[in-house]
């Protein structure tokens, strides 16, 4: 009466769920039936109805709609079960990203914890990492600890390898999933778990290549099993973490050893520089700085070759930039000596080409080392010898010519007489040479017998003077000696003070120009004993005075080079003295003549 | 082939080879002027015009290098012929003589009485 039919049908579209209706109509026409069907009617009966096609219209859109329910069920399952797993994996790769980006270890082992926890909704996960040398298991990072059972639960920070659940993952390289630990009897500390509210547990190993270098281990607070889908979660986990894990460690490996490279870099004595193909200097070590007494900011970047010019002093410029280039893109490779004189220093370089990985040149390594010392004493040597080799050929010549002449004079005995005897006097030179080396290296060596006594310096002097009559007649020079009273006693080799003295005095003797004076004085001092011989010779400049009791000689040294071969002279005079713990100085002015002193410790 | 006339200095400080030299040179006719240092030789170079100059190297107060210096850069001495005569043979040394205009370079230890005045006499002519 107040609704027809269609009114109805019309009005159940707008319903939220909507039945099937089945219009029943005792009119039918054809008008009227498409406008139901239009409006969404499920079935359309005309009266009277059969019953038999009602009801089997009624079954199939029952039928029908249970079928839509199960559908639409399973598309909502199903829609959720997607969206799940999405989240899952979305969760999965953020944090696998995270740890595979941490390149601290510790950093890893936490990350990979709690990812574990989160994903799987654990309570709490635990990484243990191997340690093969100790074969056993460290808990090296954790996530969800109850701080209230931190204690406890870490009591137990190493598992050996088969003990525990933890341990018999390791050793059965494959997952073990515990129901409930609480009735594990493998379990360990139950009671402690049972305080801490884990019941589940699982434990899957973290593999890499064929290195099983880990456990994960989660645990769960209810009692449960775990879906393959959870299974295959918790085992891909592993494998990140265990990637992550391996990353981590080389990382550390590369920068440990990275550390250790620089630091060996910078604590060579060898001055270190990398140079590129472009001629820029790459990388120096800090020697390089002191050995070029460079400021870092002046070598780092810098073009090798207008920087090393500055050294080359006598090098003609362009040929030493030539040959530095080719270093740097040609050769094998090279070495040489580099002297910079303005640092006083000669430094040794070597030079050899540098390839990458692929054998590519890509610079070259240059190594710097300090030779000046070396160079020195080479060349110390090479003076020596050469000073040693004259001064033996001159009495050796001597001793042949005179002999020469000698033999020649055959029929005038006087002559050969005069001349064998210089020739005798000449092999005494010779003698004296000979001892004098031999003592100066004895003393050097500090192998030299010396005799110490007490000695009468005064008459040792006297003596010495004696000795030298001849040849102080021979210039008309005049000699004075003079003695304080109360002297001290001394104690000294006599022998060899002897030589001290008589080196003086022909010193003061020879290098006086004829008819000069010397006075020789022996006083008291705070020391000791002071002997000193003053002369009116042509005097030494200051320069010269430095050197004169050196141990190297050089051909330009006119004071090493001795007439009538007394010996080595002051060196070994002043060798002497040392040995005697005195010490020998010379003080004048030039053309003023010269005064020699040394003075002997009292002895006690 | 005598060599009467021509003058010879001779610097040289040690006193046996001075004197052998000297009494060897003699012997053969040539007069021979000794100078015991550089200095002495310096001065008799001048003053006695010889006709050869034997100059030993390695001598006290003024080294022989020095002099042969100072002998070619005073024109007085400069034409004189220059023999040096050493017992040290540093490679150096004999190229620096050589390249300072010395005649030539020997080494008294390797040469006899001999040897020396037959070269002489080559080098200064009958």
């Amino acid at each position: 009466p107040d609704l027809d039919g269609l009114e109805v049908l019309r009005a159940a579209e707008r319903l939220e769920v909507r039945p099937d209706i089945i219009i029943t109509t005792g009119h039918a026409t054809a008008e009227s039936t498409l406008t139901a069907v239009e409006c969404g009617a499920a079935g359309y009966l005309v009266k009277p109805i059969d019953l038999s096609r009602l009801s089997a219209l009624v079954e199939r859109l029952v039928e029908r709609r249970r079928g839509a329910r199960a559908r639409e069920q399973f598309q909502a399952d199903e829609q959720r079960h997607a969206e799940e797993r999405v989240r899952k994996l979305r969760s999965l790769s953020t944090l696998t990203r995270f740890i595979t980006s941490a390149r601290d270890s510790e950093q890893v082992f936490r990350a990979g914890a709690e990812a574990a926890t989160a994903l799987l909704g654990a309570k709490m996960a635990r990484v243990w990492v191997d340690d093969p040398a100790q074969r056993v298991l460290r808990v090296r990072g954790s996530f969800g600890i109850d701080p209230a059972f931190e204690q406890p639960l870490t009591e137990f920070p190493a598992i050996a390898y088969g003990e525990g659940q933890v341990g018999r993952t390791l050793e059965a390289r494959g997952p073990i999933y515990v129901l409930d630990v609480l009735e594990d009897p493998r379990w360990k500390n139950r009671k402690l778990a049972e305080a801490a509210g884990l019941r589940a547990s699982a434990t899957i190993p973290m593999v890499t290549a064929d290195r099983v270098v880990g456990v994960l281990s989660i645990l769960f607070s209810d009692r449960r099993e775990f879906s393959s889908e959870e299974k295959e979660l918790m085992a891909l986990l592993a494998d990140q973490a265990a990637i992550a894990i391996d990353q981590a460690r080389l990382s550390e490996e590369v920068h440990a050893q990275r550390n250790r490279l620089a630091q060996i870099f910078e604590s060579t004595t060898d001055g270190i520089m990398f140079v590129g193909r472009d001629g820029r200097i790459e990388a120096v070590n800090g020697r390089v700085f002191e050995l070029l007494a460079l400021a870092e900011a002046e070598v780092i970047g810098a073009d090798l070759v207008p920087l090393l010019a500055r050294y080359s002093g006598d090098m003609a410029d362009d040929l030493f930039e030539a040959s530095l280039r080719s270093l740097i893109h040609e050769s094998d490779g090279g070495e040489g000596d580099l002297s910079l004189p303005a640092l006083k220093r000669v430094v040794h370089w070597v030079a050899q080409p540098t390839g990458d990985a692929s054998g590519n040149r890509v610079g070259l390594t240059l190594t710097l080392l300090d030779v000046t010392k070396e160079r020195e004493v080479s060349q110390m040597k090479t003076d020596f010898v050469s000073f040693v080799t004259h001064q033996l050929r001159t009495p050796l010549s001597g001793i042949k010519w005179m002999l020469e002449l000698a033999a020649q004079e055959v029929a005038r005995p006087g002559e050969a007489t005069s001349y064998v005897r210089d020739a005798h006097a000449a092999a005494e030179r010779l003698i004296t040479l000979v001892n004098d080396l031999l003592d100066i290296s004895r003393l050097e060596r500090g192998k030299l017998e010396i005799h110490l006594q007490p000695a009468d310096v005064a008459a040792l002097t006297r003596r010495v003077l004696d000795e030298v009559t001849g040849l102080v007649q021979e210039q008309g020079h005049r000699v004075s000696f003079d003695v304080e009273d109360g002297l001290p006693a001394v104690v000294v080799d006599p022998q060899l003070l002897r030589q001290v003295m008589l080196n003086l005095v022909s010193n003061a003797v020879k290098y006086t120009p004829a008819a000069g004076q010397i006075a020789i004085r022996l006083r008291r001092v705070d020391e000791g004993v002071r002997w000193e011989i003053r002369d009116t010779g042509i005097g030494i400049p200051r320069e010269a005075q430095r050197r004169l009791f050196e141990k190297f000689y050089r051909a330009d040294n006119v004071y090493a080079v001795e007439t009538e071969g007394t010996g080595l002279g002051l060196y070994l005079v002043r060798l002497i003295l040392e040995q005697f713990g005195g010490r020998v100085w010379c003080e004048s002015e030039e053309g003023q003549g010269a005064t020699f002193l040394f003075t002997l410790p009292a002895s006690e | 082939m005598t060599a009467t006339g021509k003058r010879i200095l001779l610097v040289e400080d040690d006193r046996f080879l001075r004197r052998a030299c000297e009494a060897s040179l003699r012997q053969r006719g040539f007069t021979v002027t000794p100078a015991t240092d550089g200095e002495e030789g310096l001065r008799l170079a001048r003053t006695e015009a010889p006709d050869l100059i034997l100059l030993d190297l390695l001598m006290p107060k003024l080294p022989g290098i020095e002099v042969l210096k100072a002998l070619k850069a005073d024109p007085a001495t400069a034409a004189i012929p220059i023999l040096i005569l050493s017992n040290s043979s540093r490679e150096q040394d004999v190229g620096e003589v050589m390249k300072l205009g010395a005649v030539d370079y020997w080494v008294k230890a390797n040469l006899s009485l001999k040897e020396l005045g037959e070269r002489i006499v080559r080098l200064l002519g009958g």
